[in-house]
Formats: C-alpha cells, sequence, structure tokens
C-alpha cells in the first residue's frame, strides 16, 4: 500500500510540472520577443527539472519494486514458518516415551517360552536300571508301589534375533538335584573344627544351563540348494536327539534309544545343520547336522585334551516336502574320548570303560505322514555303555561307593584263604555272594567297563492318531545288548517297552498315560570266576573296602565257584505325563 | 469295557468337545509337531503353523496364516 500512494505522488508531481512549463511558456509568449535567451534559458531550467523528477521518479519506481521483492520474501519465510511448526507440532504429538519406544524394539526380537515336564509315576515293581526320564531315580528292589509326583524338569526358553540372519539362545533347566542325603555324614559340610551342616541338596530343584548358544543363519543365503542351514556355536542340541525327539513328538514321555543308553541331549561345540532342498525348490531329500563338541556336556565339566566328533545325515530319496514327512533313511556316527583329564587317560588299568576311547552308530529308516509315523533303529556302540549308563535311574549302593550285604570275617571264605597267593577274610572283611550287590556289581564293571566292549541293538518307535479324537498311541521297543562280546548269556542283555496313549487336549497341554518297561531278559544266571576274571574281574581284589570271591585251589577252603544272580531285576511303571509347553 | 468307552465318547456334548476333535479347522490334534520350540510349531494339511495361531484359529481370534 505504501509504494502505491508513493508512485501516486510522484505522478501526480510530474504532472504538475509539466502543466507549470506548459504555462510558463504561454504567458511568456508576449515577452518573447523581448528576451528569446530568457526564455530559452528558462526552458532549459524546466527541461532539467523534467529529468530530475523522471529520474527521481524511477527511483522510487525502482524503490517500490524493491519493497515488492521484501514484501513477497518475508511471505515466503511467513509460509516455511509455519510449516515447520505445524510440522513440530505433529512431531511432539507423535514422540513416544523412551521406555515405550525400547519395549516395542525389544518385543520384536525377543520370545519368552517355558517347557515343563510333570508326572505321576508308580513302580509296581521296583528294580535297577536306567533311568525311564530324566531326574527319576526311584528306589530298587524291594520297593514295589513306590510312587512319586515329579517336576522331571522345566525350562525357561529365551530367544533374542538382533538380525534376521543371528539368534542368541539361553535355556535355563529346573531339575531335582540328587547330591547327598543330610544322613550321610561324608557329604555333609564342615564349619570350623567342632561344627557341622546337613547337606539340603538332596531333592532341591536346582537351576542349570541345558542351552545357551549363539546361532548365525545367513550362511547359505546365496546357496539356494543349502539355504536355511545354521551354524551353531555354544550348548545345542545334539545332531541325533533333536532330531529323534522331534520325530517322536514324545520326550515329555521317554528318552530316544541313545538318550536312554546315556548319550547327553545337549553338546557343547560347533555344529552346522540344515536341509539341503536339491535347485534349491522347497522339496527337502537331505537335513544334516554335524559338528565337534566337548567330550563332557551341559552337566559335566569338559575334562579332555581331546573332543568328540557326530553326524547325522538324513536322506528323503522321494523327497520330503516338510520336515519327518514321507520316507527318510539316515545315519549318525559319534566317535570321542572318556572324558578324564589327560594325566589319566594314558594310564593302564584292568577296567578303562571311563578312558576308553567310544564310538556309536545308528542306521536308522522312517516314515512319517501327519497322522502317524515309524522310526526303525539299528544301534551299534563301541564302549558307549557303562556301568555309569546302567545305574543312571538307580543301582546298589555298591556301584556307588558303599557296600552292602553282611561283611565277612571269617577265613577262608568264599576263596579268600589267606593261602596259595590269597587274602583272607580274616584280615580284610570280604564280601559274600549272597545277600548283597558286591560280587555282582563288580562283575557288571568287568562285563561294561572293560574298554573293550561292543553294543548292539535294534528299536522301534512309532505313533499313531486315532481318526477324529484327541488321542494318539505311541510306543517304543528296545533291545539292547549291553556288551555283544560277553560269550554266552550276558546277564544284562534288556529290552525297554513303552507303550501308551496320549491326549492332546490344547496347543499348549498334553497328557499321557503308559506304561514302562525294563525287561532283564534271561533267566537268572550265574558267572565262573574264572570267566568274570577274563573280562577283567580281578578275584579277590578289594572293592568298596571289601575282598571279591576269589577262586582258590587250595584244600580245605577251595573254591571254585561262581558269582550268582547276576541278572537284575526287571523294573515296571505306570505313569501319568503332562507337558506345559508355551 | 466296550461299553464304558462308549458311553465316554457319545453321552453327551461337553463330552464330545472334551474328547473328539471338533470345532474350526485345521486343529491341533489333527496335526503333527514339527520342531518343539516357543513356540511349538506343527505342520496341518501341509501348512506349518505355530501353537498360537492354532490357538488363535481355535478361538476364532485370527486368520488361517501359515508361517512359512
Amino acid at each position: 500500500m505504501i509504494s502505491r500512494k508513493s508512485n501516486g505522488a510522484v505522478k501526480g508531481a510530474r504532472w504538475l510540472a509539466t502543466t507549470a512549463a506548459v504555462a510558463s511558456i504561454f504567458t511568456t509568449i508576449p515577452a518573447y520577443a523581448e528576451s528569446n535567451a530568457e526564455l530559452q534559458a528558462e526552458v532549459k531550467a524546466l527541461i532539467t527539472k523534467v529529468n530530475d523528477l523522471e529520474k527521481k521518479n524511477q527511483e522510487l519506481e525502482g524503490l517500490a519494486q524493491q519493497v515488492k521483492i521484501i514484501d513477497r520474501k518475508l511471505e515466503v519465510q511467513q509460509e516455511t514458518t509455519t510449516a515447520k511448526q505445524t510440522d513440530l507440532e505433529k512431531q511432539v504429538a507423535a514422540i513416544k516415551p523412551a521406555w515405550k519406544s525400547y519395549m516395542d524394539n525389544f518385543q520384536n526380537k525377543f520370545r519368552l517360552g517355558m517347557l515343563a515336564y510333570f508326572d505321576y509315576a508308580m513302580y509296581t515293581r521296583t528294580g535297577f536300571g536306567p533311568r525311564f526320564l530324566e531326574n527319576l531315580n526311584p528306589p530298587g528292589p524291594g520297593n514295589n508301589y513306590y510312587n512319586s509326583f515329579d517336576i522331571n524338569r522345566a525350562y525357561i526358553n529365551t530367544y533374542y534375533t538382533p538380525t534376521d540372519d543371528w539368534t542368541f539362545r539361553i535355556t535355563p533347566e529346573i531339575y531335582k538335584a540328587t547330591g547327598a542325603q543330610s544322613s550321610n555324614a561324608s557329604s555333609n559340610d564342615k564349619n570350623g573344627t567342632t561344627t557341622g551342616v546337613g547337606s539340603n541338596l538332596d531333592g532341591s530343584m536346582n537351576f542349570r544351563l541345558k542351552f545357551a548358544y549363539a546361532q548365525y543363519s545367513g550362511l547359505w543365503n546365496s546357496v539356494p540348494t543349502l539355504k536355511g542351514g545354521t551354524f551353531t556355536m555354544g550348548a545345542q542340541q545334539n545332531p541325533l536327539l533333536g532330531w529323534e525327539e522331534d520325530f517322536t513328538q514324545y520326550r515329555f514321555v521317554y528318552l530316544a534309544p541313545w538318550n536312554y543308553l546315556g548319550l547327553s541331549s545337549s553338546e557343547i561345540g560347533l555344529q552346522f545343520a540344515g536341509p539341503i532342498k536339491l535347485g534349491g525348490g522347497e522339496t527337502t531329500y537331505f537335513d544334516y547336522a554335524a559338528g565337534v563338541y566337548d567330550n563332557g556336556n551341559f552337566s559335566t565339566p569338559e575334562q579332555t585334551n581331546t573332543k568328540q566328533v557326530m553326524g547325522r545325515l538324513t536322506a528323503y530319496p522321494f523327497g520330503s516336502s516338510y520336515r519327518f514327512q514321507g520316507f527318510g533313511v539316515g545315519g549318525w556316527w559319534n566317535y570321542g574320548w572318556g572324558n578324564t583329564t589327560p594325566d589319566q587317560s594314558g594310564l593302564t588299568g584292568p577296567l578303562k570303560g571311563k578312558v576308553a576311547q567310544f564310538e556309536r552308530i545308528a542306521a536308522m529308516l522312517s516314515y512319517a505322514t501327519e497322522q502317524w509315523n515309524l522310526l526303525g533303529e539299528f544301534d551299534y556302540g563301541k564302549n558307549a555303555f557303562q556301568v555309569g549308563n546302567l545305574f543312571s535311574g538307580s543301582g546298589p549302593q555298591d556301584a556307588f561307593g558303599t557296600p552292602t550285604g553282611p561283611a565277612v570275617t571269617k577265613a577262608g571264605a568264599f576263596g579268600n584263604t589267606g593261602t596259595g597267593g590269597t587274602a583272607s577274610c580274616a584280615k580284610t572283611a570280604c564280601y559274600s555272594v549272597y545277600d548283597t550287590y558286591g560280587p555282582q556289581t563288580a562283575v557288571y564293571n568287568a562285563l561294561l567297563n572293560n574298554g573293550r566292549t561292543r553294543q548292539v541293538g535294534v528299536d522301534f518307535l512309532g505313533r499313531y492318531h486315532i481318526p477324529g479324537t484327541k488321542f494318539s498311541l505311541f510306543g517304543v521297543f528296545q533291545w539292547m545288548m549291553p556288551n555283544d562280546n560277553v560269550r554266552g548269556n550276558d546277564p544284562l542283555d534288556f529290552q525297554r517297552v513303552v507303550a501308551g496313549v496320549s491326549y492332546q487336549y490344547n496347543e499348549y497341554m498334553r497328557f499321557a498315560l503308559d506304561s514302562q518297561n525294563l525287561l532283564f531278559y534271561h533267566n537268572q544266571e550265574s558267572m565262573p570266576i574264572a570267566s568274570a576274571a577274563s573280562y577283567n574281574y580281578v578275584p579277590g581284589s578289594s572293592f568298596n573296602g571289601r575282598l571279591l570271591p576269589d577262586k582258590a585251589t587250595t584244600k580245605p577252603f577251595a573254591y571254585n565257584g561262581t558269582i550268582p544272580f547276576l541278572v537284575p531285576r526287571d523294573t515296571h511303571a505306570i505313569f501319568l505325563n503332562m507337558e506345559l509347553s508355551y | 469295557m466296550v461299553s464304558a468307552v462308549a458311553l465316554l465318547f457319545s453321552s453327551c456334548a461337553a463330552d464330545r468337545t472334551l474328547f473328539l476333535s471338533s470345532g474350526p479347522t485345521p486343529r491341533v490334534e489333527d496335526c503333527m509337531i514339527l520342531q518343539q520350540s516357543t513356540p511349538t510349531k506343527f505342520v496341518c494339511n501341509g501348512k506349518t503353523y505355530t501353537s498360537v495361531q492354532l490357538s488363535d484359529i481355535r478361538l476364532g481370534k485370527g486368520a488361517d496364516k501359515k508361517t512359512q
């Protein structure tokens, strides 16, 4: 507005000047004759004034234009400021508390779950043998109808996936400890010189790490045939047992065959695993897992300067459209050394079970549909089943350092005559062969821990879903010869039979009612001491502080007898299992 | 024994829901466990589902979505 007013004033002044100039010309015509020179001078002066006014007018127009430009700039700045303020207001309105942003991000990358196995078990007939499930340790013979509610084990599953290719998993396990009874003086604790404290370890629920690993899944992203393969470091699933437990689907009810024999389900080491899809299609033709691991495992410390290797390869000759689907042919191999320190592993001794090199093999045929599956397995082992495995459920005290039965202190008992190179029971108490498990356990040690054992077994595992119901039938048959090298019948040959029905309550809960049985199927038998000695049973040696039966030929105490009652008693149990998985 | 089992499976609607497979499909009891994990994965009619997805389908919370 100011510029327009200025412009009008300038124009008015111009016209006024021009009019005045013309008027002055006409009024001065009569005087023209008097002085032409004066007129010309006045005209010139007027023209000069007009020119000056025109210049000023141009200057004013220029100033007005500048004012216009400044006005426009101010408008643009105001518009920009308004837009920025609007954006800022929007941003302020959209701002979330820092903790909420963190939690949203965390939630997308973090998974927390739990898995718990509960059971009620009634042992209609108790006996010594491997555990039916982890952390179950029922009493031995003579405790029929022992029963218990068990929190078998509980896992807290935590997964963290910071990127698409990396997964970190930590799975603590809560399990029932078996360590020491408070009445056992040797295992209680001492404070100072006179104070004692009872152990509270036995039966307590302990906490340990079952799985803890970092897994990279982007290794083969650029290779379509191998895509999906993983590289895992840490405490992770065993290449065989992880596959087999998912195949059979009843980890909460029974142990897979090699797990029942003592193979750990969690190994600490490095592992490659994944499917092989020929041509990069959707169909799987091979499934593999292989790695190098400690000879110890998640529940035992590593002691060796060697490592064990194991690998599994499952082929699906007709292709598998999802995991396990269709006909599969598989093999698994494990090679390692006993978990002992280097300064012990080289020592020579009669029983090398714990220090011996071991080997395990499984050859498998499988078929799986969504409604039923069947797995047949042939097992071969070398030094892979020892007394510790035989009595992982429960065993005689003699296997754990305490002699059972009455001590024999008279001279000449069971071949320990004190003559002819034998020891005397009068000096050192002897084992009887009756009412005890001592000599029998010594024979078991000789048969299984001699460093030259060979295991052979056959297993069948299956499941069938009853159509239209929430029930499935399942079963296991395991036949194992713990030492195929024993001449004649090995008293420890056994069969395990599990059969039951499961009920799928919902996506997170399952129940199973089943019968689990361990059958040492040979008739009761004895073994001549001479035969036992050929497996590194040492006649007359000290075992748990007592002398074992000897073979004496000197009369009147000649004893060329046998170790009787070598076939352990069977175990029969009825289980009600429950699985809670979320 | 047979009559007891027959009674168990045919007595009333509540029992049918409890023991017989019913409800929206796919149902977990008709599926096969693929991998026991967090969450557990199942395969139903050739498609992979998690336990959470199957639960949502049963409860009518979500659509029929497969994980892979």
